[in-house]
């Protein structure tokens, strides 16, 4: 009997089982059973979930969603080809031509809310995290020493940042002129600082001043950094004569380490007290050349260099390629940015070139007018220009460190007219 | 607008000038300080090359530019072999 008792009792127990086991399996038949329709309906309903529905017919029936989709595909194809196959900025143009792809995929809703490269934009890039650790990069990249060695060479950073400015009121003047075109002054300030050929510096100052912009101002400030090569020289053989161009420079002294631990400290120190809106950016530009130039954090100097910059500005590029949709992207807004952007590094270039032909006439020391070119950041594409045209006049004149002097004052001088233009919201009345 | 793109112009300007006129005066000022430091590191750096020549020590790279050389005349005179 007790052995028959206990059997009952397991028998009950796996009834009960299977009884709970059972119940939620038989309400979702119930309700699976009720949305599943016909065949025919079924493969109508899955094929607008498709892409190509998604771009023949947008939800929206605005024509930016479905061909301008499209077209935005073929622009994220172009930057990649440029990148590849040209070489031309491929560290940034990879990433953000694949954001770029990624953000124009129909009905994938990864821009929107919940989707990865919303996320990504809206952590790193509205925030302006990203850009400011890569200047971090930059810093830790950078070796002052030519222009401590020379410090009088900064003034040619300074002046090349008038492109900047210029380009500002070219906005502007575009803005009034053109219809179509609408610029508010945050706009121009952001427009204008393509003219600072400083991607993060660029990226930064437009994710605080006008997003809206931030994909093709992008784009602009980093294709223009890769042309460097082509759009300068001419530029600056206008400007100079070939007795110019041989100038020879005197020799730059040594600097040693303690001048370099101390530099950067100088500069955050003048930035805290002349323009601390400017802080962030020189802040981190100075700490990364800070642990470079200390030599007791060798590992953390070695990884912001190489490890941190390179994970940023994958996310970076994913980031800012997620701004270029048809909507913000495929309009005559972009194509004026694209031609201010040119004149922006164009007056850059020509100014820093007069600014060092000025200062020859003043100087002791001959300074060699190609060098001014160099004040418009693009480090150091823009240093390697000056030296090529210098050995094409006299093949035993080596610029290149001359002109690096310039060329990473230039970023300290970028970095302070975006220091500038993001006090803007507290000139206007 | 255009008048206050103007005004910025000039204000970003005078600051940019400022800023990078003080910069050059305090790099100035550090070097006045700092420059016999300078100068002794690179007094010491040179002595310390002196040394490590007299004493006919090869460089780290020294192995590999006699190697590099070699291999630059043995191709050369094989070049001439081949010309004949």
């Amino acid at each position: 009997m007790p052995r028959r008792k206990r059997f009952a009792g397991k028998t009950l127990g796996v009834a009960i089982l299977l009884l709970i086991m059972a119940l939620p399996v038989a309400a979702s038949t119930e309700t699976s059973d009720a949305e599943l329709a016909p065949m025919g309906a079924m493969i109508g309903e899955f094929a607008k979930t498709t892409g190509v529905f998604g771009f023949l017919c947008p939800a929206s029936g605005h024509w930016t969603d479905g061909i301008g989709g499209l077209l935005m595909i073929a622009v994220a194809l172009l930057m990649l080809y440029l990148a590849i196959g040209k070489q031309f900025e491929p560290l940034l143009l990879v990433p953000m031509g694949f954001g770029c792809l990624l953000a124009n995929i129909p009905l994938a809703g990864m821009t929107d809310p919940g989707g990865i490269v919303y996320y990504i934009y809206e952590i790193g890039i509205k925030t302006g995290v990203f850009p400011l650790l890569v200047f971090m990069g930059v810093g830790a990249m950078t070796d002052f020493g030519p222009m401590i060695a020379n410090p009088k060479t900064a003034l040619l950073g300074a002046a090349a940042q008038f492109g900047i400015f210029t380009t500002l009121i070219g906005a502007l003047v575009l803005s009034e002129l053109v219809p179509g075109i609408d610029f508010d002054l945050f706009d121009a300030a952001s427009i204008g600082i393509i003219g600072g050929a400083d991607g993060p510096t660029a990226i930064f100052l437009t994710s605080q001043l006008s997003p809206d912009l931030l994909g093709a101002i992008a784009v602009a400030a980093y294709s223009y950094m890769a042309l460097v090569p082509i759009i300068q020289p001419p530029i600056m053989r206008a400007l100079t004569n070939p007795e110019e161009r041989k100038i020879r420079m005197t020799q730059l002294r040594y600097v040693g380490k303690v001048e370099k631990i101390v530099f950067p400290i100088v500069v955050l120190g003048l930035c805290m007290l002349l323009l601390p809106s400017a802080s962030p950016l020189i802040g981190f530009f100075m700490f990364g050349n800070l642990m470079r130039e200390c030599g007791v954090v060798e590992r953390l100097s070695k990884t912001t260099q190489n490890a941190l910059i390179n994970i940023v500005t994958i996310f970076l590029g994913l980031g800012v390629g997620s701004r270029l949709s048809a909507s913000s992207f495929l309009n005559l807004e972009t194509l004026g940015i694209l031609l201010l952007g040119v004149i922006a590094f164009s007056i850059g270039t020509a100014s820093g070139v007069i600014m060092a032909k000025l200062m020859n006439r003043f100087s002791s020391d001959p300074i060699n007018p190609l060098i001014g070119s160099a004040g418009v950041s693009a480090v150091p594409m823009a240093a390697r220009v000056s030296q090529k045209l210098g050995i094409e006049s006299d093949p035993e004149n080596m610029l290149l460190m001359f002109a690096m002097g310039p060329n990473v004052a230039g970023v300290i001088g970028s970095a302070v007219a975006a220091g500038v233009l993001l006090t803007l919201k507290n000139l206007l009345v | 607008m255009i008048v206050a793109g103007l005004k910025l112009t000039l204000l970003g300007m005078v600051v940019v000038f400022s800023f990078l006129l003080l910069l050059i005066l305090s790099v100035k000022i550090s070097q006045r300080f700092l420059s016999e430091g300078s100068v002794r590191e690179l007094a010491e750096m040179e002595a310390a090359e002196m040394r490590r020549r007299r004493r006919g020590a090869p460089g780290p790279d020294e192995g590999t530019l006699v190697a590099v050389i070699s291999a630059a005349i043995a191709a050369h005179r094989a070049r001439l072999r081949e010309r004949g």
